[in-house]
């Protein structure tokens, strides 16, 4: 399966998703004017992917400084994918990546992690403008 | 005779007013702006939370007259489904407090639901609309939405106060206001 990559732009965050390695990597901010189009190709690939896995352990790592409504939709569906995936007995974990002085950033990440029941996520706070 | 734009300074000036926008609205403008919000923000020495609150309500604001506003330019510039979107943004900054207020046209039509929707959100504690936000979320996306729905939610969540007013002008359209207060 091919790595796929989507370099950043200013309403979308930078997504590069490694298959040989299994790391899975979303950076940057999300308010683009059509959220499920642009993450249409992510959930395509995503779908590929998780048909392929076997028992790797799979790390998808986000950090993402600002998303609209829009993206909130979709980046629950994403997680809500991966739960069911771990359900199923893949093995994936997500990790929540925050400033520390964005409190809506951390927020939002324990809403998402209250909603999952199999797929491990964790909050991680950094204090360095990365 | 005093000099206009002065005048309309200030005004501006008296009424708190930062920031204001009135015409087309796209998703280049969005952009463009935001920039322009996140700089001021910046210089005014506002707390990283209220940058976001800020930057966050604006941009849904914009993104809801994006997708829902009725008013459309006379030399419409082909987008994707051949319309340009008007609006009207102020944002105000007084007593410590920011508004946001937008403006847009919409069709009687649509008023009731609008309606209901927002007084329902009004009626919510901070618990109740967090709740009401992850249960929308869960759901499938609504038929003719081209958002998630989550918008006034997700601005009504954040605010201290959220007032709306829907003014009808005509057979066919009604002007609707909505100020965020944080």
């Amino acid at each position: 399966m091919d790595n796929l990559t989507i370099e950043k732009t200013k309403v979308t965050p930078f997504i590069h998703f490694d298959a040989k390695n299994h790391r899975l990597e979303i950076k940057g901010e999300s308010y683009p004017e059509n959220a499920a189009k642009f993450y249409e190709p992510i959930f395509s690939w995503l779908d590929g992917y998780i048909g392929e896995l076997k028992d790797q352990e799979v790390t998808l790592e986000l950090e993402i400084t600002y998303f609209n409504s829009s993206s909130s939709k979709i980046l629950m569906d994403l997680f809500d994918k991966l739960d069911e995936t771990t359900g199923n007995g893949k093995n994936i974990s997500i990790i929540w990546r925050y400033h520390k002085e964005n409190e809506l950033a951390l927020e939002y990440g324990e809403e998402f992690q209250e909603d999952l029941k199999n797929v491990k996520f964790t909050l991680v706070a950094f204090s360095i403008k990365q | 005779m005093e000099d206009k734009l002065y005048s309309i300074q200030k005004q501006f000036a008296k009424e708190g007013i930062v920031f204001s926008y009135c015409g087309i609205i796209t998703q280049g403008l969005t952009e463009g702006l935001g920039d322009i919000i996140k700089a001021q923000t910046e210089l005014m020495e506002v707390s990283v939370s209220a940058q976001m609150t800020l930057f966050s309500t604006f941009v849904e604001m914009l993104q809801n007259t994006l997708h829902y506003s009725q008013e459309k330019s006379q030399n419409s510039i082909i987008q994707e489904n051949g319309e340009q979107k008007k609006g009207i943004i102020v944002i105000e900054s007084r007593e410590g407090r920011f508004y946001l207020n937008s403006g847009n046209f919409i069709k009687n039509q649509d008023v009731e639901k609008l309606r209901d929707k927002l007084s329902k959100l009004q009626r919510m504690d901070k618990n109740e609309l967090k709740a009401f936000y992850k249960e929308k979320r869960k759901q499938p996306r609504e038929e003719g939405s081209k958002g998630a729905g989550l918008g006034f939610i997700e601005m009504a969540r954040h605010a201290t106060s959220l007032k709306f007013n829907i003014e009808p002008i005509n057979d066919i359209y009604s002007f609707f206001s909505l100020e965020v207060c944080f």
